[in-house]
């Protein structure tokens, strides 16, 4: 190698680089009070986050705020709150919002009331077919609620055929009550999340609270309001500012009602100029707000802690068992919303065997040619296959780095560890798209990491946004378990000279090795078929995972609508499968991993 | 660049003979002199409908013109694309307002003799262009929605979502066929637009630094000779048709449209040469306003929708010059000296921001129009 001039000194630069490094981690070390192996890891966890999960929405807001010379400017955010487009887009979104919030109470209350109440018969099978619809994204479902619903389809039909209708009406369901067509659809795919959550609350509830006020003569719909809400407001605040959110960046369900007067939409149309349009950036960064705001307000509005929340002390909750008619009565009304919720996927299976179904109740006739040509289309033997590949490796992420820090927070002293628990729960608040379009920012051309351009390959990207997304899920579910194992087996192995990694390895992993796999099994089940991420990021048809797959295809003419369908109930039975695994092996602590 | 196809089919390309594809026809360029690329297959835009809705609506006479989907029978079922979300579906609208100047030529020609050619022609531009965004507000008066994707059209017309929509050949001729019976009757029906479209080519090209510039000539050549020409739109299971389904396009090569050839067609009422002498597209007059008939159609009908249809609605069946369809259709505002000043040069120009606040002026300014010609339209009755 040849000696230039300075290069003593150039390579001293790095060892006196490194020097300062090893110093810092040091005093770091003493500063936190942890080993350097703890260090490390907290310090790549915070990196990892930092990269993919703060910095692209640092980037989408910042687009925002600055104009074309790259000063700062709040003209665009104005021009957001002025120009009436963007401003219904927001309002509508607003009232999707709430109204499927709304909704998704109305049938999740009752539910986990009767629930939490009641014992009936087929209970257990009832309830968990209630959680069915969660698993499937919504706008799969609105290809069958679409036919149901539309003017020449199933219901008019049926109107028609019992002589409700004239054989030359019809009621235009979907275009009347386009927005309630949405807003049915949230709440039937939502309200799980909450009937979940109002469970565990109502189970919280201490009996003796109720037994008082019952003794002072405080009963009925009175007992109810004053002491049975105020003591479970912290699970209606849990489940509402998921649902709320959730529903208010909803991309999938407008895209196929074609309903495009809603942020959501209005920022997925402007993707397709994202270089050179500032107002995605801005409806991006007001969405956040308005995200971080609902959060806020709803804690301010229902959940304060209530005033005296004892633990049950030991009272079981009085579980009344009905039997006979009224028994009928309760096991019927939960058949009755386990039907209308899974309606649309009833109606999407019919299609995907229907040759043609036209001013019919029911198909006219049935094939399985929609399934046999399906497995030799173009988009979805590939996109099942790489559905299987995003998700898979997804979940590989979420395992490794959902175990380090359930382990960081769980089993070490580490200062700030519980900012890291935040930190990896907080990715539940944040809306997909948002996520989503924050990668297409940190990606643009001429960036740092325009390497990573979904538009050549999506791989990293999807497989980074999908496990970042499901990330808390994973975390829940392996702190719960490190809290279940005790830290003296592990304390044991070291005592006998195993190290601290060997004993995590050999004595705690396999004790949580249950609880991680549940986790794990829906957090893959999710990115199976998550949709506004796949939307956005997956631009080329031989990297389309299902969900873009379907969307596609539901746009197809000819047998586009069938082969979605046929896709949609082979992931539908794929996805019901796998998370009748991971329920009966997470058990009642599902509920869990939807409270934020 | 230049793929050598031109020497290679003279017969298609060169001289004079019956199979000669001409250069031009009905202001569409069909190949390019030079080689670089050359039409394949032809297509044009017409109104795809569903007879069981359209007698439901009570609509005797199927339509054939872009006027008839403004009839008052049809309000609120009408299927429209979003052109700023398609290329084609722009066109279409591009072509409609063109059918209206080209009207307008034509009456002028005959009314005015005394008039210069350049005069009477500029003068027929700016009146159709404000006669082809009235037929714009009127269609999109009707409308049920704009949708995403062109595809929704004629799918959403198969199934009774809408009664009629816009739509270009091949997608309604192939979900015709899709939802036919198995005798081959259909609930979907397509008629091209006689004199309301032009006839446009889509074409072949060999890219420049193209990896393999052998198999893509060859490939070329393929698509142009008779055997990659029959798998346009021969019937399945004829000799040298597609095995599972027709594309429905139509082959650029005119022995098609006559006997032996014709007979094999999956639609052999389709006769794009024909079609294509009834219809002048004039790229002059619009084509430079391209993006802003897209952003035009934008502010009047998609973003105003609401207010239009609402307005529509009031007026029902008023008679056309009652001061409620007056009110409705005055497109003053967005004459065609705007539209190629303040409009082109706005939506030229790099910052977005002119953009968005131009649209939201217009945008509230037509909403505002369609209020009033609601209120009006109330007050009447």
């Amino acid at each position: 190698m040849k000696l230039i001039p300075g290069s003593k000194a150039s390579n001293e630069a790095p060892s006196r680089r490194w020097g300062i490094l090893q110093r810092v981690v040091r005093s770091l070390r003493r500063g936190f009070g942890v080993s350097r192996i703890t260090l490390v890891l907290y310090l790549s966890v915070l990196a990892f986050f930092g990269i993919f999960f703060v910095l692209p929405i640092a980037l989408a807001v910042r687009g925002a705020f600055l104009d074309q010379t790259g000063a700062l400017t709040f003209d665009y955010i104005r021009e957001v709150f002025r120009n009436p487009i963007y401003l219904e887009g927001f309002t509508n979104a607003l009232k999707l919002a709430a109204g499927s919030t709304l909704l998704a109470f109305l049938i999740a209350g009752p539910l986990a009331w009767i629930s939490e109440r009641y014992e009936f018969p087929a209970k257990r099978t009832l309830s968990a077919f209630l959680l069915l619809p969660m698993m499937l994204p919504p706008f799969v479902g609105a290809i069958g609620f679409l036919q149901i619903f539309g003017q020449e389809g199933a219901v008019n039909a049926l109107l028609r055929t019992i002589g409700w209708l004239g054989q030359n009406q019809v009621i235009d369901w979907v275009g009347d009550w386009r927005e309630w067509g949405i807003i049915a659809l949230n709440a039937l795919h939502l309200y799980p999340i909450l009937y979940l959550n109002l469970v565990a609350a109502l189970a919280n509830v201490d009996p003796a609270l109720l037994e008082a006020a019952e003794n002072l003569g405080c009963t009925g719909m009175r007992r109810t309001w004053r002491i049975v809400v105020p003591l479970v407001m912290p699970g209606i605040f849990a489940g509402g500012s998921i649902v709320l959110v959730w529903a208010f960046t909803e991309l999938g369900v407008p895209l196929m009602f074609d309903y495009s007067r809603v942020t959501s939409v209005q920022i997925f149309s402007g993707l397709s100029d994202i270089d050179s349009n500032p107002f995605t950036y801005a409806l991006v960064a007001v969405t956040l707000f308005s995200v971080a705001l609902i959060y806020i307000a709803f804690r301010a509005l229902v959940g304060k802690p209530p005033p005296v929340m004892p633990g049950r002390g030991g009272h079981a909750g009085q579980l009344f068992v009905l039997s006979g008619l009224r028994g009928l009565l309760c096991s019927s009304f939960f058949l009755a919303i386990c039907f209308v919720a899974l309606l649309p996927q009833f109606g999407v299976l019919l299609v995907s065997f229907s040759r043609d179904w036209y001013r019919t109740v029911f198909p006219q006739s049935f094939t399985f040619q929609h399934y046999v040509l399906a497995l030799g289309n173009h988009l979805t033997v590939p996109s099942i296959q790489n559905s299987l590949v995003y998700a898979s490796l997804s979940t590989i992420v979420d395992v490794v780095l959902g175990v380090t820090i359930a382990y960081l927070v769980t089993r070490t002293k580490i200062v700030g560890r519980s900012l890291l628990d935040t930190l990896a729960m907080l990715p539940l608040a944040v809306p997909g798209l948002i996520l989503a379009f924050g990668y297409l920012a940190m990606t643009r051309r001429s960036s740092l990491l325009s390497f990573l351009d979904p538009a050549q390959n999506p791989l990293v990207l999807l497989v980074l946004a999908y496990a970042v997304r499901r990330i808390p899920y994973v975390v829940r579910s392996a702190a719960a378990g490190f809290e279940q194992a005790s830290v003296t087996l592990e304390e044991a192995a070291q005592s006998v000279g195993a190290s601290p990694f060997r004993a995590l390895k050999r004595v705690t992993l396999p004790l949580i090795m249950a609880s991680l796999f549940s986790g794990s099994i829906l957090a893959f089940a999710f990115a199976m078929l998550e949709v506004s991420d796949s939307l956005i990021l997956a631009q080329k048809q031989a990297d389309y995972p299902i969900a873009k797959a379907i969307y596609q295809l539901s746009n197809i003419l000819g047998e586009g609508r069938y082969l979605a369908a046929a896709l949609g109930v082979w992931a539908m039975v794929f996805l019901g499968l796998t998370i009748a695994a991971a329920s009966r092996a997470i058990g009642a602590k599902l509920g869990a991993l939807f409270r934020s | 660049m230049d793929s050598g196809v031109i020497s290679r089919f003279p017969e298609l390309f060169g001289g004079a003979g019956d199979l000669l594809i001409p250069r031009s026809l009905g202001g569409e360029q069909y190949w390019d002199a030079r080689g670089r690329w050359v039409g394949t297959c032809l297509a044009e835009f017409g109104i795809c409908y569903n007879t069981g809705v359209l007698a439901r609506l009570g609509v005797l006479r199927p339509p054939t013109q872009w006027v008839d989907l403004t009839s008052d029978r049809l309000f609120n079922a009408i299927a429209l694309a979003d052109p700023t979300k398609s290329g084609s579906v722009a066109k279409a609208f591009e072509l409609m307002i063109q059918q209206q100047m080209n009207q307008r030529l034509d009456e002028l020609t005959v009314s005015e003799g005394q008039q210069l050619p350049e005069q009477r022609e500029k003068q027929a531009v700016a009146e159709g262009w404000e006669r082809g965004l009235r037929l714009l507000i009127r269609l999109a008066a009707n409308s049920r929605y704009f949708s995403n994707g062109a595809e929704r059209v004629p799918m959403d017309v198969a199934y009774g979502e809408a009664a009629a929509g816009m739509c270009i050949d091949f997608y309604g001729r192939f979900e015709s066929e899709a939802v036919a019976e198995s005798d081959g009757r259909t609930r979907l029906k397509y008629t091209s637009v006689l004199g309301g479209t032009s006839v446009g080519a889509d074409s072949i090209a060999l890219l420049r630094g193209a990896p393999h510039p052998q198999i893509a000539k060859a490939f070329i050549d393929f698509v142009l000779k008779l055997e990659g020409q029959k798998l346009w739109d021969f019937r399945t299971e004829t000799p040298g048709g597609p095995e599972r389904y027709a594309p429905r396009r139509l082959p650029i090569r005119k022995e098609f449209y006559r006997e032996p050839l014709h007979a094999y067609m999956a639609d052999p009422e389709a006769d794009p040469y024909h079609d294509a002498q009834e219809f002048e597209y004039h790229e002059a007059w619009t084509a430079p306003l391209f993006s802003a008939i897209r952003f035009l159609v934008r502010v009047m009908c998609i973003d105003s929708r609401g207010e239009l249809v609402s307005a529509r609605k009031a007026i029902g069946s008023a008679p056309a010059d009652s001061p409620a369809w007056q009110k409705l259709l005055d497109v003053s505002r967005v004459r065609y000296e705007i539209a190629v000043q303040q409009i082109r040069d706005t939506l030229r120009s790099a910052d977005r921001l002119k953009e968005v606040q131009l649209a939201e002026e217009l945008t509230t300014y037509f909403r505002n129009q369609y209020r009033e010609a609601e209120r009006m339209a109330r007050g009447e009755k």
